[in-house]
């Protein structure tokens, strides 16, 4: 049970850092909102766990946050990357597609090796 | 890094809770104003929009929850928060919590004691430089059936091996008495050849050790001395070095001062070392004398004892062959040994320690058991508690840690207070250790055994905080919950642990009982062992008299006589008397038995022939009450110039006059010539209580007087008192002789039981100490039990049952805890009996140590 999470935690952290690079600096329900539109939704994901993440996440120091001024004028902490973030992004995307590259190899029906 | 940096500013957030909290709570809230507005957008009502979100986000509660763990370290809060709330319980139930840390208390503390003095005599690493490599080395003769080396073959072994760095011989026998610096006084010494000093790793802490040519025969007398002796006797004074003191009246050089620390091997209170000056090569020559040596080796690195007992049997094989013709033989099948010095030193120590240690740990198994039992009977009663904090979302893990912690705060409580119990026993054990158990008098708290103390309380508290911790998760949550206002009933579960829990501490007390009770049993059977004399009220006392100054027999025999005489006529003395060796010393000095009309023992039949030999004034066996069981005593007849006459004890007669009157019949020693035996007296215990009485022959100090006598008094009056006179009367005869070993005869007897009687007190002690925690254990679980069942007992009276029913339901239960426990101790009794009784056996070693002269 703990690995599954571990594994959710994990893919969750990159998500977000992920939305952070691509839409800048954004409050933690913008990130909740875009992560659940840019995975059409499959991902329902209860908000609330991803504060844990982002609290990992700024203790790490990849992102950064302060409270700001939303654009209908709420008050919201916005999370940003840091130079350390987006190195992780880059690493993590790249472990990422490594490991699903395999496991696609894997997965996929092939010929048994004669 | 990034790691390392999360776990700081983690650890920071423990000490800004409120503000953190306050954070997230403001976070959560605009994540809500957010998502109700886009949900108002898309047209819900406020209502919906608000619910929406609310859901969307999940549960907000858990969420803090997650989020609180991340921001500070949750493991240390909770423990801090665990430590208050144990605490807290403690402060509740003072009855539990007392009898808890009472109970491990004495469990910790009768460990701790034991451990400390465990530590101090088996684990106590020899003063000497990398003793783990020092090896005790000897022969074990079986023509003789002892241990024993001669200085030849310390001196081949030491010329031809390739296992040792180096090799030692020593003595620590010696006597000497110091004249010229103050009143004079016996010393103990010990002599060392050269090596000595390099082979331990010890060195003078001012002057030096002795030169090649001091360490030969007719080398100059030379002397180093401990640093106690040259604090008592010469005030610390450098000066020392170099000065000249008197040693029998011989004059020694001081060479050096051995520093505080230095210890002489095998417990011998040796004050001075002098050379050995043992003549040097690996050869017998007739006619010259033939020591006894000890001798310590260090082995080379990475060379085991085997492997050197082995070189040392080939350069024996060797060495013996060139030996003269009865000494080769003598050495027959002789076995090179060498063991551990360490081993050799702490030896005869071990197994009562071993069994002590095994004594304690029962008690503490005991005390654990009780503590589990008292834990069980609030665990049945926090079931409730423990229901809700589950309802509230503690997981399984969360309760056992608490439960942990309360436990193991108990145990760190009953551990300092055991701690300080140790101290306390400490005292008494310093007191009352028998003397032969090295170092027993150094055992205190180090740090080794504090760490014990704490090793001993947390794996405890582990041990009796896990039972009830699982007891209370096996419960299912909604139970207790669902029983309403009725009090939390014990489960059949709980309960039978509680009853098997007591009968394993009555079975644990019962083995200590029984081993308590044996021990006892067997110093009860050597007090009463009959010693052979009647000792209450006899003073002894040892006088050696220097050979330079008292060289010729007339000499010895008319200082003994005259000494005699005038202690007979001091006040309060009823009798008294000298005799060589007095019973209950230890040691006898023994000779080779020739009987007229019998052929001479041949070489191979000295042991068969050997007998004890003691000089004697004529009073002796009147002093110490020995009855005459044939003949007639030895009196003033047996005189310088009339013909040889000899006592004989009951054993001698039964050994070699099994079918015939011994009166008359005349033998010859070694060194003695015919005489004639004149009397029969009753066997004496010369060298232990438990020992086999040797045949042992007495002869008139008249007729063979010797250097060495004790004196032994009676008096009418306490025998200290006697003491100021006695060495008045000495000092009048000669003014540089002291008097020493000045004891009671009683006060040797309790020596002779020592060890036996501090084993069986101390055993004892624990079984009393455990019988009280098992009965208090009973008594917890009845009473608990009762209390659960009142309303049981209620309805059962209330149906008709007569009060003296219930009552035998009660005690029917107890004595089956009980009887249960006393079958099994039963049982694991005779299991140890039967595992200890055959591997004492074997072990057993020939508790007789004769000094075989002549």
């Amino acid at each position: 049970m703990t690995d599954k999470k571990d594994v959710w935690q994990g893919t969750l952290a990159l998500m977000a850092l992920k939305t952070l690079e691509t839409m800048g600096p954004l409050h933690g329900y913008g990130i909740a909102r875009r992560i659940e539109q840019t995975s059409g939704d499959l991902l329902s994901v209860n908000y609330g766990t991803l504060y844990p993440a982002l609290l990992k996440l700024e203790q790490e120091g990849y992102i950064s946050s302060e409270w700001g001024v939303s654009d209908n004028n709420r008050k919201a902490k916005y999370y940003k990357l840091t130079r350390a973030g987006r190195k992780q992004v880059e690493r993590e995307a790249r472990d990422w597609e490594q490991t699903t590259a395999i496991l696609a190899r894997f997965l996929a029906p092939h010929e048994e090796p004669s | 890094m990034r790691k390392m940096r999360a776990w700081l500013l983690r650890f920071d957030g423990l000490f800004n809770k409120r503000r953190r909290d306050i954070e997230l709570s403001a976070e959560l809230e605009s994540h809500l104003q957010l998502h109700v507005e886009d949900n108002l957008r898309t047209g819900m009502t406020p209502d919906e929009a608000r619910r929406a979100a609310l859901i969307k986000l999940g549960g907000v509660e858990q969420t803090k929850e997650i989020y609180r763990d991340r921001k500070g370290l949750p493991m240390i809060e909770t423990f801090l928060q665990d430590l208050r709330f144990g605490f807290r319980m403690m402060r509740k139930s003072p009855g539990f919590t007392a009898a808890a840390v009472l109970a491990l208390a004495l469990g910790i503390g009768a460990n701790t004691a034991i451990f400390s003095v465990v530590n101090a005599v088996l684990l106590h690493p020899l003063p000497y430089r990398d003793a783990g490599r020092l090896m005790w080395v000897t022969t074990f003769r079986p023509r003789q059936g002892q241990n024993i080396v001669v200085h030849p073959d310390y001196f081949g072994w030491r010329q031809q091996n390739h296992v040792f760095e180096d090799m030692a011989a020593y003595s620590p026998g010696s006597e000497y008495t110091l004249t010229g610096a103050g009143e004079a006084v016996r010393l103990s010494g010990a002599r060392v050849t050269k090596s000595f000093f390099h082979v331990l790793g010890v060195a003078p802490r001012i002057g030096r050790e002795f030169s090649a040519e001091e360490d030969r025969p007719k080398g100059p007398h030379v002397v180093i001395l401990t640093d106690a002796l040259w604090q008592q006797r010469f005030g610390r004074d450098a000066g020392v070095v170099g000065r000249v003191i008197a040693l029998d009246g011989n004059a020694y050089t001081v060479v050096g001062v051995m520093p505080p620390d230095f210890e002489f091997p095998e417990n011998s209170r040796a004050q001075v070392l002098v050379p050995f000056a043992l003549s040097e090569g690996a050869v017998i020559v007739l006619n010259e004398p033939l020591f006894m040596v000890r001798v310590i080796g260090r082995l080379r690195p990475k060379i085991t004892p085997a492997a050197a007992a082995v070189e040392l049997d080939a350069i024996d094989a060797h060495l013996h062959s060139s030996y003269p013709g009865g000494y080769a033989k003598m050495m027959a099948g002789a076995q090179a040994r060498v063991v551990s010095f360490h081993d050799h030193q702490v030896g005869n120590a071990r197994p009562a320690l071993v069994v002590l240690l095994g004594a304690v740990t029962f008690v503490l198994l005991i005390a654990c058991a009780n503590v589990v039992n008292l834990q069980l009977a609030r665990a049945v009663s926090r079931e409730k508690e423990i229901a809700i904090r589950g309802a509230l979302g503690a997981g399984q893990s969360r309760i056992t840690r608490q439960l942990l912690t309360e436990s193991g705060l108990i145990a760190v409580f009953g551990g300092a207070a055991g701690a300080l119990l140790a101290l306390w026993a400490l005292r008494i054990v310093r007191a009352l250790g028998p003397k032969n158990i090295p170092h027993i008098a150094s055992a205190r708290l180090d740090w080794r055994v504090l760490l014990f103390a704490l090793g001993v309380s947390l794996a405890s508290g582990m041990l009796f905080g896990l039972a009830p911790t699982l007891a209370a998760l096996r419960v299912p949550l909604n139970q207790p919950l669902k029983e309403g206002s009725m009090q939390g009933s014990a489960s059949g579960g709980v309960r039978r642990s509680q009853k098997m829990l007591t009968a394993a501490e009555v079975a644990l007390a019962f083995v200590l009982f029984v081993g308590a009770g044996l021990l006892t049993r067997s110093l009860v059977r050597l007090i009463s062992i009959p010693p052979g004399f009647d000792g209450a009220g006899v003073l002894t006392a040892q006088i050696t008299l220097p050979l330079n100054f008292y060289k010729e027999p007339e000499q010895q025999r008319a200082f003994f006589s005259e000494l005699v005489q005038r202690e007979q006529s001091l006040p309060g003395v009823t009798a008294a008397g000298a005799t060589q060796t007095i019973p209950l010393r230890g040691f006898v000095y023994s000779s080779v038995l020739t009987i007229e009309g019998r052929p001479v023992p041949t070489p191979g039949e000295q042991r068969a022939f050997g007998v004890a030999v003691d000089t004697v004034t004529p009073d002796y066996c009147s002093v110490l009450h020995i009855p005459l069981t044939a003949g007639r005593l030895l009196d003033d007849r047996d005189a310088a110039n009339t013909p040889r006459a000899a006592m004989v004890n009951q054993t001698l007669v039964r050994t070699f006059f099994p079918h015939e009157d011994p009166i008359g019949k005349r033998v010859k020693l070694a060194s003695v010539d015919w005489m004639t035996i004149v009397g029969v007296i009753q066997d004496t215990k010369q060298t232990g209580l438990a020992a086999e009485v040797e045949p042992e022959i007495f002869l008139p100090m008249q007729q063979s007087p010797s250097d060495g006598m004790m004196l032994v008094i009676r008096s009418s009056v306490a025998s200290a008192s006697l003491v100021p006179a006695l060495r008045a009367q000495v000092a009048a005869l000669d003014r540089n002789l002291p008097v020493y070993g000045v004891q009671t005869m009683d006060e040797l007897l309790a020596s002779e039981v020592a060890s036996q009687r501090f084993n069986s007190y101390l055993l004892g002690a624990f079984a009393a100490l455990a019988i009280v925690l098992a009965a208090v254990g009973i008594y917890g679980v009845m009473a608990y039990a009762v209390s659960q069942r009142t309303r049981e007992i209620g309805i059962c009276l209330a149906l008709g049952a007569e009060a003296g029913d219930v009552r035998g339901l009660v005690l029917v239960q107890g004595l089956w805890m009980a009887v249960a426990g006393i079958v099994t101790g039963l049982a694991v009794s005779f299991a140890l009996a039967a595992c200890w009784f055959p591997a004492r056996r074997a072990t057993r070693v020939d508790p007789m140590i004769a000094l075989r002269h002549e």
